[in-house]
C-alpha cells in the first residue's frame, strides 16, 4: 500500500521528515519497505500485513500515524445532508438482492445530467502517486474514495443498464461477462455477480462490465457501495486470477461502517466537478446487523507478567484511548476495553497486548533469561540427535554429505529403476515436470549428484544422504551411502572402492550404535543390482546394498561402478534407557589356540555356509572363524578358489594338548570333506 | 696421595667429554681404570699412607673409583644413544596418506551449531514428518481455510490430499499433544514453498524452529532467548531488534533483526512471538494457565550469511568442490 506524504497531510499535520515517519511506523508494526520519491513528493511504501485491512486506506494510515505523533486527525467532512439528498424527482434505482448472505448490504446511488470531464488536478495527482491511472471525473473520485476510505466503489452507465435495475446474484453456469479490462469470462454458478435484467454487469467486489462502465458519453451513473462475502470475493478473484484493488479489500475485510459514508463523499467529489446536478437518495438493501463488539476484560498484573515489563495502567489506558479503544477501569486490576469497530483483527487479550506493546517499542521489553523448570522425563527423540550422530560419523570416516531435492522427475525415477510409478504421489500444483513426484526413494538424488562431479573430472566419491521418501503413503527416513571409483587414491595405494568396503563401513556404523543382531541375506541378481545383499536387523528387512546394474549406469552416462545403499533409520535409534548395557564378560583364565586352514573349493560355495559348517563341526569348542584369504588365478581351477581361514580355538577348563588340537582340526577338516569337495593345502 | 686421588677425579671429568665414540671413550677407560692406569697406580701409593690415615684412605680409593667407574658407564650409555642407525633416509616432504577427510554439508554445520546453543538452554532436539495434513500445517497453527493468512503459506500438495510442510510449526503441535508443560523444543527440518526458484529462493528449503511453553513465559523471556542465541552465534557485540508483525500462529509477533558488526548492517533473521491461546487450546493446553513464545528461522539464509554463498542452488547441487570446502 502506497503512502505519499502529500495526500497524508490532507488529514493529519506531519511535520517529522519522511525517514523519521517511516521509521516510527515500522517499530511499531506497519512496515515501510521504502521511501521512494515521486516527482520529487516523498511515498512511503507500506507493506501491511493481513491482520490489518484497516490500514489499506490513506485515513487508515493517518490513524496510526495520529497515535505516533499525537497528533488529531482532520477527517473530510461529507455533506451528508444537501440540497442533492432532497431531490425526490430523480426516482431510486431497482434494487434486488438474491443472495443475502453473498450481500448483506448493498446500496446504491442515483446521480443525472453528468458531464464526464477530467478531474481536478488536485485529485489526479493524488491518484497518480498511488500509481492510478486518472481516467474521467466520475471513475477518479469511486478510486479516490477507495484509496481515502478503504471502501470499494463502482460507477454504473446507469443508462445501460438493462431494465434499469440491479440485481444482486450468483451466475448462471455459462453465462459470459466482459470485464473492463476487455477479457471474456465464462462464469461458474459459485460467482457472485451484480447483474441488471439481462446479464451480468460486474463479478461482484472484483471487476465492473465494459458494457455498463462509464465513458464520455454517460449522462447517468448509478454509484454502487456495498458489502460482499470476503470468501466469495476471494474464490472469485482466483478462479479468473483477477486481483484488484477492490477485491484485494473486500478479501482482507472491509469496514461495513464505511458504505454510506463512502458512497456520500464519492457523491460529493463528483458535484464538486459537476456542479449541482439532480441527485438521488441513497437506496439500502440488506438487513446488515454489525455485530456488537464485546468488551475484552483484561488483568493489567497478568498483562505484566506476559509482557515480562510493568507499564503504568495510566500508560496502558492512555494508549488504547489514542488507538480508539474505549477503556473503562473495572476493579483494582483490571480494565474493560472494546476495540472500534474497524479493528476487526480484535478479539482476545493477546490482540491488545499486542496493541500496547507495539506502540510502547518492543524494544522497551528488556531481555530476560526464562527460569524454567525441567520437566520430569527429558524429551527425547532418539533418532533427531541419532541422526546427528550418524552425520558426523560417516563425515569422519571421509564421507561427504549431500543434500538433494525431495521432488524428482519422472524420468530420474524410471532411470534409477523405479518403475511402479504408482506406488509414488505426484505433486498436483507443481511447478515443473522436475519436481513431478515426491521422491519414493533416493537413488535418483545420488545418481545426479554423482554426475555432476563426474562432469567435473572427480573420479572418486564418497557420498551420503540422509533424508526423506515417501513410498505408498508412508513416510520414511533413510541413509543413502555410495562408493564410486577409488577408495583411497594417494601416491601409496590406489584401490577401487569395493562391495566389500561399503559392507565394512555399513557394520561400522551398526556396531556405533549398538546394534548387533543383524544379518546379511544374499540376493538373486535383479534389474537395478549385479550383486546386492539386502540387511536383516531383528527378522526385518532395512535396505539392500549392492553394486548397481550398469544398465542403470548407461542412462546416467556414468562409467565407473557404483556401490549403493539405501537403509531405512526409522527404528535404529534408541533412547538410552532402551539401549542394552553391555555386561563384562570374565576374561578367559586359558589362552587361545590359532590354527590356519586352507583349501580349495567350488566358487560358487559361500563362505558363511563354510564357516557355519566348520563353526558346527568343532562345537564348543571353536570360538572364532575368520577368512583371511581368498586366491584366484595361477594354479586354481577357473570355477575354484582358494580360502584361507584362521580359527581360534578356546577351553574354559585348561590348556589344550597338542593331541586335542589335532583331533579338533580333524572334525572340521573331516566335516569339510563329508560336505564338499575340496582340496587341502 | 688422598689429594693424588681427587685430582683423578678432576682430570677425568675434565676430559671425559673429548671422548666423542667409543674408541676414544676405551682408551680414556684404560687410562683411568686399566691394569696399568692412572687409578692403579695412585693405589699403589698407599704404603706412603700413615696407618691412622689407612683407613680413611681405603674409603677414599674405593669412593673415587666408583666415581670414576660411573663417569665413564654414564658416558657409554650417553654415546649409545646417540647411536644413528643406518636405515635408508626418506623423503618426509611426500604428502601424508590415509583416507580423504569427509565433511558434513554446511546446512547441517549451521543446524548443528545453532541446536547445539539451544541444547545448552535446556531445548530439546525433535522432529516430524514433511508431508503433512491440512490440519497440522493450517488448522492447528490459528490459520482457517479461505482467509487471506493462507496467502503467505502457499503449499505443495499431493495426489492423496496431503501437502508438504510449508513451515516447521507443525512439529510444535505434534510435540504439544502429546507433551505437556513445561516444555522446550528446537526442530530443524525441511519446508517446501512453491516458490520459483532463483539465487535466494528454493522451492525447499530448512528452518529452524523452536518452542517453549511453561506458567510464567513472557516476551521479555523470548527476548532474552534470542539474545543469548545470537550473540552465541554471530557474536558477542551482536545486536537484536525486535519489530512488530503479524503471523496467525502468535500474538504479539515480531520479526526480528540482527546487527551483523561483519556486515555493519541489520539482518532479518527471525520470526517470533508469544504462541496465539487459540494454538494452546487447539493442543488442549490451558492458556489461563500457560504461555509460551515460539520462533523461526530459515537456515540457508543462515547459512549464505555465514559462509558467505551467494547462490543458493549451489546447497542442492551437491559438487564436491562446494561441499568440500567445509571439512
Amino acid at each position: 500500500m502506497k503512502l505519499p506524504i502529500s495526500w497524508l497531510k490532507k488529514y493529519i499535520d506531519v511535520s517529522w521528515a519522511p525517514e523519521k515517519l517511516a521509521e516510527a511506523l515500522t517499530f511499531s508494526g506497519t512496515k515501510v519497505e521504502c521511501v521512494e520519491k515521486k516527482s520529487g513528493a516523498p511515498v512511503l511504501e507500506i507493506e501491511v500485513t493481513t491482520n490489518r485491512p484497516d490500514c489499506l486506506s490513506i485515513l487508515g494510515l493517518a490513524r496510526e500515524v495520529a497515535v505516533l505523533t499525537g497528533k488529531t486527525i482532520k477527517f473530510p467532512r461529507i455533506k451528508l445532508s444537501g440540497l442533492a439528498e432532497k431531490d425526490f424527482s430523480v426516482k431510486p434505482p431497482e434494487i434486488h438482492i438474491e443472495d443475502k448472505k453473498g450481500c448483506p448490504k448493498y446500496t446504491a446511488r442515483l446521480i443525472k445530467n453528468i458531464k464526464i470531464e477530467p478531474s481536478s488536478t488536485e485529485i489526479k495527482k493524488c491518484l497518480e502517486s498511488m500509481d492510478a491511472r486518472p481516467i474521467n471525473n466520475v471513475v477518479d473520485a469511486t478510486n479516490f474514495v477507495l484509496f481515502e476510505m478503504g471502501q470499494p466503489l463502482h460507477a454504473f452507465d446507469y443508462d445501460k443498464l438493462a431494465g434499469g435495475k440491479i440485481i444482486v446474484r450468483r451466475a448462471k453456469a455459462g453465462e459470459k461477462f466482459l470485464g473492463i479490462d476487455d477479457g471474456e469470462y465464462t462464469l461458474d454458478e459459485k460467482t457472485l455477480v451484480i447483474a441488471d435484467a439481462e446479464r451480468p454487469v460486474a463479478i461482484a467486489g472484483v471487476m465492473g462490465g465494459k458494457l455498463t462502465e462509464v465513458t464520455d458519453r454517460t449522462k447517468n451513473i448509478l454509484l454502487e457501495s456495498a458489502y460482499f462475502d470476503s470468501g466469495l470475493v476471494r474464490q472469485a478473484s482466483r478462479k479468473y486470477k483477477l486481483s484488484t484493488e477492490s477485491s484485494y479489500r473486500f478479501e482482507r475485510g472491509v469496514n461495513p461502517n464505511n458504505i454510506l459514508p463512502a458512497s456520500a463523499r464519492a457523491r460529493d467529489l463528483i458535484l464538486e466537478s459537476t456542479g449541482a446536478v439532480p441527485a438521488g437518495p441513497v437506496v439500502e438493501k440488506g438487513d446488515f446487523k454489525v455485530v456488537k463488539i464485546k468488551p475484552i476484560l483484561l488483568s493489567l498484573s497478568r498483562l505484566d507478567e506476559i509482557m515480562g515489563m510493568k507499564i503504568p495502567a495510566a500508560r496502558i489506558i492512555a494508549i488504547l484511548n489514542h488507538l480508539e479503544f474505549h477503556v473503562k477501569k473495572a476493579g483494582q486490576d483490571h480494565i474493560l476495553v472494546t476495540p472500534p469497530s474497524l479493528r476487526s483483527d480484535i478479539y482476545s487479550r493477546e490482540d491488545i497486548i499486542e496493541e500496547i506493546l507495539r506502540i510502547e517499542g518492543f524494544d522497551k521489553v528488556p531481555a530476560a533469561l526464562p527460569v524454567t523448570r525441567h520437566s520430569e522425563t527429558a524429551i527425547q527423540d532418539p533418532q533427531a540427535t541419532g541422526i546427528l550422530e550418524l552425520k558426523k560419523l560417516l563425515a569422519n570416516l571421509g564421507f561427504n554429505e549431500i543434500i538433494s531435492t525431495s521432488l524428482i522427475s519422472e524420468k530420474a525415477l524410471v532411470n534409477s529403476g523405479f518403475k511402479e510409478l504408482n506406488r509414488a504421489q505426484k505433486i498436483t500444483n507443481l511447478l515443473s515436470a522436475e519436481q513431478e513426484f515426491f521422491r519414493p526413494l533416493l537413488l535418483p538424488g545420488m545418481l545426479q549428484s554423482i554426475l555432476t562431479n563426474v562432469h567435473q573430472k572427480a573420479d572418486s566419491l564418497k557420498l551420503f544422504e540422509i533424508g526423506n521418501r515417501y513410498l505408498e503413503g508412508k513416510e520414511e527416513t533413510v541413509l543413502a551411502i555410495s562408493l564410486y571409483g577409488n577408495l583411497e587414491e594417494n601416491w601409496r595405494r590406489k584401490n577401487a572402492a569395493s562391495f566389500y568396503d561399503l559392507k565394512g563401513i555399513i557394520e561400522n556404523m551398526l556396531a556405533v550404535f549398538k546394534i548387533k543382531d543383524y544379518q546379511w541375506k544374499e540376493n538373486e541378481p535383479c534389474p537395478k543390482y549385479e550383486n546386492s545383499s539386502s540387511l536383516e536387523i531383528n527378522g526385518k528387512k532395512y535396505g539392500t546394498l549392492g553394486v548397481l546394474n550398469p544398465d542403470i549406469l548407461n542412462r546416467w552416462d556414468i562409467s565407473h561402478a557404483v556401490i549403493y545403499m539405501e537403509l531405512m533409520l526409522d527404528g535404529i535409534f534408541k533412547k538410552t534407557s532402551e539401549q542394552k548395557t553391555v555386561r563384562a564378560k570374565v576374561l578367559p583364565k586359558y589362552p587361545l589356540v590359532r590354527r590356519d586352514i586352507a583349501f580349495i573349493i567350488d566358487e560358487k560355495i559361500s563362505v558363511q555356509s563354510l564357516e557355519d559348517l566348520m563353526k558346527n563341526a568343532a562345537a564348543p569348542l571353536l570360538s572364532e572363524v575368520q577368512l583371511f584369504d581368498e586366491y584366484t588365478g595361477k594354479n586354481i581351477a577357473a570355477d575354484k578358489r582358494s580360502l584361507a581361514f584362521s580359527l581360534a580355538y578356546q577351553k574354559e577348563t585348561g590348556t589344550f594338548t597338542e593331541e586335542e588340537i589335532n583331533a579338533l582340526q580333524a572334525k572340521v577338516s573331516g566335516a569339510l570333506k563329508n560336505t564338499h569337495r575340496v582340496e587341502f593345502r | 696421595m688422598i689429594e693424588a686421588l681427587k685430582k683423578l677425579e678432576t682430570e677425568l671429568r675434565g676430559e671425559i667429554g673429548l671422548a666423542s665414540d667409543p674408541e676414544k671413550l676405551e682408551t680414556l677407560k684404560v687410562k683411568y681404570l686399566g691394569r696399568k692406569g692412572l687409578f692403579a697406580s695412585v693405589s699403589a701409593r698407599i704404603s706412603e699412607v700413615t696407618s691412622e690415615e689407612r683407613r680413611f684412605a681405603g674409603q677414599e680409593m674405593n669412593r673415587v673409583k666408583r666415581v670414576l667407574e660411573q663417569m665413564l658407564s654414564e658416558k657409554e650409555k650417553s654415546l649409545e644413544s646417540g647411536k644413528v642407525f643406518s636405515a635408508k633416509k626418506i623423503d618426509t616432504t611426500m604428502p601424508g596418506t590415509s583416507y580423504a577427510p569427509g565433511s558434513l554439508h554446511p546446512l547441517t554445520q549451521v543446524v548443528i551449531d545453532i541446536t547445539k546453543i539451544f541444547e545448552r538452554l535446556g531445548f530439546s532436539i525433535v522432529d516430524g514428518p514433511e508431508v503433512e495434513t491440512e490440519y497440522y500445517n493450517f488448522e492447528a497453527l490459528n490459520i482457517p481455510l479461505n482467509h487471506p493468512a493462507r496467502d503467505g503459506f502457499d503449499t505443495f500438495y499431493l495426489e492423496n490430499g496431503h501437502l508438504l510442510r510449508s513451515q516447521t510449526s507443525t512439529v510444535q503441535i505434534r510435540v504439544m499433544e502429546t507433551v505437556k508443560p513445561p516444555l522446550k523444543i528446537i526442530a530443524p527440518g525441511k519446508v517446501y514453498r512453491p516458490d520459483a526458484t532463483d539465487a535466494t529462493h528454493s522451492f525447499m528449503f530448512h528452518q529452524i524452529e523452536g518452542l517453549m511453553v511453561d506458567e510464567k513465559t513472557s516476551f521479555a523471556d523470548l527476548k532474552g532467548v534470542l539474545l543469548s542465541f545470537a550473540k552465541d552465534f554471530f557474536g558477542p557485540k551482536t545486536k537484536l531488534r525486535f519489530r512488530p508483525h503479524f503471523f496467525p500462529f502468535t500474538e504479539p509477533s515480531a520479526e526480528v533483526d540482527i546487527f551483523w558488526e561483519t556486515r555493519e548492517a541489520w539482518l532479518e533473521i527471525l520470526g517470533a512471538g508469544m504462541v496465539h491461546p487459540n494454538v494452546l487450546r487447539t493442543v488442549k493446553i490451558d492458556p489461563e494457565k500457560y504461555t509460551g513464545f515460539a520462533f523461526g528461522m530459515g537456515v540457508e539464509r543462515i547459512a549464505m550469511l555465514k559462509y558467505g554463498v551467494e547462490d543458493i542452488r549451489q546447497f542442492f547441487e551437491n559438487d564436491v568442490r562446494f561441499l568440500r570446502q567445509f571439512e
